[in-house]
């Protein structure tokens, strides 16, 4: 007697089982997706950068900066070799970057659109050059 | 007998409830409240994304280029990157030049000038709305070697890495320096200058010469030589290109 209950019970299970799978079967099939939940992830690739002889970033200030100051701080990393060139209208900056290359240096903004023209020159000459359009107005807007 | 059915048909039954509380856990329906509460959660959701474009879209730059094209409205640009750049004029932008004694406006701009601007950058439009536009007479920056001095006119060429060569003329109110890394930078002269030497020179055009700059202020470096890239020849030693007839073209050994 107890051999037929326990038999008719695992029977009970499986079925209860197999009827559960078939229900969840049949949901996961008809099941749509709005086309507003579908996102699309597009993987860009990096184009490359060139390659330029003497390494050259500037971090203070960024091209077309407006400033509301007229002293000005330049920073950014070179080779700890180079020689950092920062020209201005009115005066030439030369600086030594750190053993680790960085370099850093204030000056005082000539006029109301400046041009900064910044070189690293190496011991063997070659260099790398960089202009930056810097303007100054105490004027909101 | 009958029991053991009744204990099977109830295993059954509590399965199935159990696989469909699953699916109620797992998917839940979206009932009417919770719907709108989703819909203005993405409306708040889309106007704050708005607002954040929007403040965005716009800010504060200033550029210098030079004039290539001027209308009632607008002002086409090469920027010093060698970009052009539209910038839009409305009745709020003012002008200015250093040569102007009266008023100063759209119409007094021409093609060629350098100018300056600054406004208010639109990202989307990539247009530059002019606050302010003045003319702007800025120097010229020249980085080479000196190719030959003529000691007597006090004036050198200077050869570039792109091949250009200036004639610079040094006068009297032209600044020397040199720079060293030991020394740091200190003055010097027009005597002190030797050829094949790195240099730099900030000056002005001459108007009646496009070639020749006036120097206002010279800086050597004996310590660096000058960019590798530099051909050190005169451009009237550079003999023309000879035709064989053949089609092939022979061009002078140059070092």
């Amino acid at each position: 007697m107890k051999f037929e209950q326990l038999i008719l019970s695992f029977v009970a299970v499986v079925f209860g089982l197999f009827v559960a799978g078939v229900v969840f079967f049949i949901y996961q099939s008809t099941k749509t997706v709005s086309p507003d939940n579908i996102k699309t992830i597009s993987i860009e690739h990096p184009s490359p950068t060139p390659s330029s002889s003497v390494p050259l970033n500037i971090d203070t200030p960024n091209d077309e900066d407006v400033v509301s100051s007229k002293s000005l701080t330049i920073s950014g990393k070179t080779d700890p070799k180079a020689v950092v060139i920062v020209t201005t209208d009115t005066v030439d900056n030369i600086v030594t970057p750190t053993t680790m290359g960085a370099f850093s240096l204030t000056i005082t903004l000539p006029s109301s659109e400046n041009i900064l023209h910044i070189s690293a020159v190496m011991p063997d000459g070659t260099e790398t050059e960089k202009t930056l359009t810097v303007s100054y107005t105490t004027e909101d807007f | 007998m009958k029991r053991i059915t009744i204990i099977s048909f109830l295993i059954s039954i509590t399965l199935l409830f159990g696989a469909g509380t699953l699916f109620a856990a797992t998917t839940p329906t979206p009932t009417g409240s919770a719907n709108q509460l989703e819909q203005q959660i993405n409306n708040l959701k889309e106007r704050i994304a708005s607002r954040v474009a929007q403040l965005k879209l716009v800010d504060k730059r200033g550029i210098m280029g030079n004039v290539t094209d001027v209308s009632d409205t607008q002002i086409t640009v090469t920027d010093i990157q060698g970009d052009p750049r539209i910038i839009d004029v409305d009745e709020l932008t003012k002008f200015s030049s250093p040569d102007s004694k009266g008023s100063f406006g759209i119409s007094d701009i021409k093609k060629g000038e350098t100018v300056g601007i600054i406004g208010l950058y639109n990202k989307e439009s990539r247009h530059l709305l002019a606050r302010w536009v003045d003319v702007a007479n800025n120097p010229i920056v020249v980085s080479g070697a000196v190719l030959s001095i003529d000691k007597d006119n006090y004036t050198f060429e200077v050869a570039m890495v792109d091949g250009k060569q200036w004639n610079i003329d040094v006068e009297t109110p032209t600044k020397s320096n040199s720079y060293t890394k030991s020394g740091g930078t200190v003055r010097s002269g027009f005597s002190k200058l030797t050829e094949g030497q790195r240099v730099l020179i900030v000056g002005f055009v001459d108007k009646t010469d496009s070639k020749k700059i006036v120097a206002s202020r010279i800086t050597v470096f004996p310590d660096l030589p000058p960019n590798p890239k530099i051909a050190l020849v005169k451009q009237e030693d550079i003999a023309p290109v000879v035709s064989t007839g053949s089609g092939k073209k022979l061009t002078p050994i140059t070092k």
